[in-house]
């Protein structure tokens, strides 16, 4: 008990200008005013985002292309990326996923296909500010830089940390464990984190929408996508979302 | 009289009496004279000694010195001394000295040391004393020692050191020393600046131990010899674990799963040492590794190892407590893991009916860039595609299995690089698979399945496999356009033209996909009869004529 009343005092520390002893759902409800109502209201039931992608290695940017992003309803998601080579579409309609090329080629999505269909589904900001709707349990992490950390856990096990800012309340970044590696001095397991960062945060038809989205796996950056349009309720039909 | 001084006495008295033995001889001659003659002294006084003297005033046990007295000729003498300042002492009837009132006097081992002073002489046969001073040194054999400065002196393995050696004449010691050292470290070794040196004066000693030289702590033993005289003196050396005094990765950066790198340390020859470095900025716990003889730790990259920057910035010999700064930092950099070859498995396969397995080494849970030709054509690159994952939990290896769609273009595929997104390189691969063509097209429907002379028919066929479909037929006044087919090859479209001169009936159309051809039907047809004008008789006569 007076463990308990001691930590209820440390948390009367001011973030940000908020209270810090918000709870996750008062941060969530924040978060969510902030994005926008409509997020869960029901009022948006698809959106295609269109812009290009920049494919990253290690030493920078190597190649940058036209994409397009459409989502609907709670599990469909489509990214078709128009290279040169081929258009690379990673997309899910709910039941299936895949990762394929020009259609022509196709496979299960995994690895960072399936990340990125999971970053813009079961893990996605939609989700978290949908938390109850989705099921997911969330808890309180850490404060990180200004940024308050809670952790979502969904139905399945998952779990995903989401980055809010403690003044504006927006979801910057989102991250979830891939994978597992060692240091290759000490051979000691670290966790291979995929993060997603957000950015350049505009008013689109009351919602507040990142225009860039940044990808990073392990600390790198793998890409970064930068929309010019971002449409919502744009009648997407559904068999756009197929391999 | 202590029993040394009493053996000195004897000791005088007997070189004095040994010397010139010959008296003896004589005194048996002589002695009824000198009964006579102290007789005759009874009444006269005989001749006093006036003064003595000592050379040298200081001898070394062993050495001799001469006793020389004023009118002391062919006189003996009775004298009053101390020695080290202690009770006065008599002696009688010695020396006996000769013409010149000296005394050739040598001194024994047994001689006891110290300062003589002689306080009174006189004729022994004379009762009165002179009193006299004159002193006179016994001491030691010539000897020397030798001085070390400093005591002590600690150094890491590996370094050296200098003591200062002094050789310090004792006695009046003034030959040369001849220096040497024990108790070195094994492969340690030592020299002096000179060797062998002179009583009194210096030279450096020079100590040296070897990066294999066991630390610890020794008694460096320095022994002086001259002749058989020799003598030593000890004094510490502290050999300390040595430390490290560079390291180095090479190469500096390599691929995960891919490349070795070696790291050497400077002067870490078989050491085990501790790191203090930062993974991609972050401070991680202490890494100790363990050395080879060459001062080198090798290691190839695993394909799970932590990708990033290890940045080393301190490092230390594990068995001290000091660390030793890193600057600047040495880093070693885990770039992505690149694959190391691809293989495709079948290697044919029919579009729409069945998979392939790509399969890349060390390419687990990578995604792939690939640079691939259809049937010899120009090379497309494509990013970001395919994503792999292990080919059994913990495998390097990734693998996609991969279905071509019914409409994927039939040919030989050649992949002929590839790379880990993530990596800018490029590595070459050979690796093929030939997309065969489905079965042929087979058709459901035609809506609609017939059409009019001289009409634009738009048509929908439905069915499957008909990727690629090309329509064609051999009936007179039927033309197609617009032919299109949707992305699963399981409905085309076209304009069916109807010329109006077609020949009326049932055409037989092909329609050519990948698989190959297939057929189906479409009618022509006349266009039906319409009332244009009605002409109206009443008794054969026209009465009326409507146009409806």
């Amino acid at each position: 008990m007076r463990i308990s009343a001691l930590l209820s005092m440390s948390c009367l520390f001011v973030i940000g200008g908020a209270w810090a002893q918000e709870t996750p759902p008062q941060l969530v409800a924040r978060s969510l005013a902030a994005h926008g109502t409509g997020w869960v209201s029901g009022d948006v039931a698809d959106w295609i985002a269109t812009g290009k992608l920049t494919y990253f290695t290690v030493d920078g940017p190597q190649a940058a292309v036209d994409v397009q992003l459409m989502r609907k309803g709670r599990s469909q998601v489509q990214r078709i990326v128009r290279q040169p080579g081929g258009e690379i579409r990673q997309g899910s309609d709910g039941d299936r996923t895949w990762d394929s090329l020009g259609g022509r080629f196709a496979s299960l999505a995994q690895g960072n296909a399936l990340a990125f269909i999971e970053s813009q589904t079961v893990r996605s900001v939609q989700s978290l500010l949908n938390y109850a709707g989705e099921r997911l349990s969330l808890s309180d992490l850490r404060e990180d830089g200004g940024r308050q950390v809670i952790e979502a856990r969904d139905t399945e096990g998952r779990t995903t940390s989401y980055f809010i800012d403690a003044r504006s309340a927006l979801i910057t970044r989102l991250e979830f464990v891939v994978g597992e590696s060692r240091n290759a001095f000490s051979q000691a397991p670290i966790p291979v984190v995929e993060s997603w960062v957000f950015s350049d945060f505009r008013q689109v038809e009351g919602l507040l929408t990142p225009f860039r989205i940044e990808r990073y796996r392990a600390g790198i950056k793998v890409e970064e996508m930068q929309f010019d349009s971002v449409s919502y309720n744009a009648a997407v039909k559904d068999d756009v979302f197929k391999p | 009289m202590t029993s040394s001084n009493l053996n000195h006495l004897q000791s005088q008295a007997g070189a004095i009496l040994a010397r010139p033995s010959h008296r003896a001889r004589r005194a048996a001659v002589l002695c009824p004279l000198l009964f006579m003659f102290l007789l005759a002294s009874a009444w006269a006084q005989a001749p006093q000694p006036t003064s003595i003297s000592y050379n040298p005033t200081t001898v070394s046990q062993g050495q001799c010195y001469t006793m020389t007295v004023g009118n002391g000729a062919y006189m003996t003498l009775d004298m009053q001394y101390k020695l080290n300042g202690g009770p006065v002492e008599t002696i009688y009837g010695w020396p006996s000295l000769d013409s010149n009132g000296q005394a050739y006097i040598c001194t024994s081992a047994g001689t006891p040391l110290g300062l003589y002073e002689t306080l009174a002489i006189k004729n022994t046969l004379n009762s009165s004393w002179v009193p006299v001073y004159a002193t006179i040194t016994v001491t030691g054999p010539p000897d020397f020692t030798l001085s070390i400065t400093p005591t002590f002196r600690s150094i890491d393995q590996g370094g050296w050191t200098q003591y200062s050696v002094s050789v310090l004449p004792v006695n009046g010691f003034n030959s040369t020393v001849s220096l040497s050292v024990g108790g070195l470290p094994a492969a340690g070794e030592s020299w002096f600046n000179n060797n062998p040196i002179w009583a009194g004066s210096s030279t450096m000693m020079n100590v040296a131990t070897s990066s294999t030289s066991p630390s610890g702590t020794y008694i460096l033993t320095v022994q002086g010899a001259s002749g058989s005289l020799i003598r030593s003196q000890s004094v510490q050396l502290i050999v300390n674990p040595r430390q490290p005094t560079s390291v180095s990765f090479s190469p500096s950066q390599g691929y995960a799963g891919n490349d070795c790198y070696t790291l050497t340390v400077g002067n870490g020859a078989n050491m085990t040492v501790d790191f203090q470095y930062q993974l991609n900025g972050v401070p991680q716990p202490v890494w100790s590794v363990t050395l080879n003889s060459n001062g080198q730790w090798s290691y190839c990259l695993n394909h799970y190892d932590t990708l990033g920057t290890y940045r080393i910035t301190v490092m230390k010999n594990q068995l001290r407590s000091d660390w030793v700064n890193v600057s600047p930092p040495v880093s070693h950099t885990v770039l992505p893991p690149q694959p190391t070859w691809l293989t495709i498995s079948p290697s044919s396969v029919t579009a729409g009916q069945g998979s392939y397995r790509m399969t890349a080494g060390n390419s687990a849970a990578v995604t792939l860039d690939v640079q691939y030709r259809i049937n010899g054509g120009p090379t497309h690159t494509v990013y970001g595609w395919p994503s792999l994952s292990a080919t059994y939990p913990g495998s390097a290896n990734g693998q996609a299995d991969i279905w071509p769609a019914v409409c994927t273009a039939c040919g030989a595929y050649v992949y002929t690089a590839v790379k880990n997104t993530l990596n800018g390189a490029w590595a070459p691969v050979s690796a093929s698979v030939t997309i065969n063509p489905p079965a042929a097209p087979a058709i459901t429907s035609v809506a609609p399945a017939s059409g009019m002379r001289g009409a634009n028919v738009a048509v929908t066929i439905t069915g499957s496999r008909m990727c690629g479909a090309a329509l064609s037929t051999g009936w007179a006044g039927l033309t197609f356009s617009n032919v299109n087919v949707n992305g699963s090859g399981t409905s085309v479209t076209a304009i069916f033209t109807v010329s109006p001169t077609a020949t009326l009936g049932t055409a037989t159309v092909t329609l050519s996909a990948s698989g190959g051809p297939t057929t189906f039907n479409f009618v022509i047809v006349s266009p039906p009869t319409t009332l244009k004008k009605e002409y109206i008789y009443i008794n054969g006569r026209l009465v009326v004529i409507e146009v409806p």
